[in-house]
């Protein structure tokens, strides 16, 4: 039997390897027997996935709370959520957006204020690419026009967190680049995509 | 819009080894989209074995994937799967030969305050990780003599569920049990240390 057969294969691709979601049932050993058998009937035929399960293994005994690595767990909790409760968060979401849509300015500024006095204590510059491809720095978007000013703004040789969710890789390393060329500081480049 | 989510959609149903191909042909780098969905979180935990914490794992995934843009335009890859897996491993080890020089040969003198900063941070999650590897050794002492075998082998040594049956004996539906049932003893072992 082999992923293609149990259907537990990673539908959404054309792909023989387990999901995310394979690997959780496989390291929270409440799957059937079945399934394991499977599963490790493809490990034996497949380096990426043996290797990939041993990172897995070392991230849960170093958790804090010895748990299936989050980066995992985190789309299974919602798989599992039942229809009422998706559709019931779908649209408190929504009404969630109208209100923020609403209130934008308002929120930009009062956010803008707080982590300013953060960013001040900390002595960093933050940047943020969103996921529309849209630039900040230090909670104020920037207008193309103003981006190659921005990249010079970095007087104070303050270190630099980089916060990436647009997936847009050519765009995000060619800033990453550029920023690199201007600054020989640290640069800390964090995500939270929904990839983990 | 609906042309870009067509397209995605049709490259989604192509093999690795078709999109090898009209990579090379149209240099379209939805295709690397493709290759990121399938085995992102494949190449993700490769990172995580070689540095324990999710952090750098994340960076080296993200360079990893930047690096594809150019690569496959230049290589004539014909396991996608195999590949990445060498590329992945060829990242991290360099990545922590490379940290491990920065460290040795400090560019920054030691009055300068940065040079404190990221020693001290590098230290604290060094500090940390031993810590928590030392109560780990101490939490799994104190489990049940079938759970502690299990929980050791699965973890540290790496067995699979087959190869535990093997080397112990026990059924697979007693192995799983023991896992579980070790996963929840070390959890409030170690929640009663801290």
């Amino acid at each position: 039997m082999n992923f293609k057969e149990n259907k537990i294969m990673n539908c959404k691709n054309k792909t023989e390897c387990p999901s995310k979601e394979n690997f959780i049932e496989y390291l929270e050993g409440k799957s059937s027997q079945d399934f394991i058998i499977s599963f490790e009937r493809h490990l034996e035929n497949c380096e990426l996935c043996k290797e990939a399960l041993q990172g897995y293994k070392i991230a849960f005994l170093l958790d804090k709370n010895l748990d299936t690595p989050k980066f995992l767990k985190h789309k299974k909790k919602i798989l599992n959520t039942n229809y009422f409760i998706k559709w019931a968060a779908v649209f408190t979401l929504l009404l969630g957006l109208i209100f923020v849509l609403n209130n934008y300015k308002k929120i930009s500024k009062q956010h803008a204020k707080s982590t300013k006095t953060l960013l001040h204590k900390t002595n960093v510059n933050y940047w943020y690419i969103g996921k529309n491809k849209k630039i900040a720095l230090n909670d104020t978007f920037i207008k193309s026009d103003d981006f190659k000013k921005a990249l010079d703004y970095n007087n104070n040789k303050k270190q630099i967190v980089f916060q990436v969710e647009s997936t847009d890789l050519k765009q995000v390393e060619s800033i990453l680049q550029k920023m690199k060329s201007k600054n020989d500081i640290p640069i800390y480049t964090f995500s939270k995509r929904s990839m983990f | 819009m609906t042309i870009f989510l067509d397209k995605s959609k049709a490259y989604r149903e192509k093999s690795d080894e078709e999109l090898l191909f009209f990579y090379k042909k149209k240099k379209d780098t939805e295709i690397i989209g493709v290759f990121y969905e399938r085995y992102h979180h494949l190449v993700f935990g490769v990172c995580l074995k070689y540095f324990k914490n999710t952090n750098e794992a994340n960076e080296a995934l993200f360079d990893i994937y930047s690096s594809l843009y150019e690569s496959l335009k230049k290589y004539d890859v014909k396991d996608f799967k195999k590949w990445i897996l060498t590329v992945a491993r060829n990242h991290c080890l360099s990545e922590l030969k490379r940290k491990s020089k920065e460290t040795e040969f400090n560019p920054y003198s030691k009055n300068s305050p940065k040079y404190f900063m990221e020693s001290d941070e590098e230290i604290s999650l060094k500090i940390a990780t031993e810590q928590k590897i030392d109560a780990l050794q101490l939490a799994l002492k104190k489990l049940k003599s079938e759970q502690k075998q299990c929980i050791e082998l699965f973890f540290l040594e790496d067995k699979t569920y087959a190869e535990i049956v093997e080397i112990t004996a026990f059924e697979l539906k007693k192995v799983k049990s023991y896992i579980q049932n070790g996963k929840r003893n070390l959890q409030n072992l170690l929640n009663n240390e801290f």
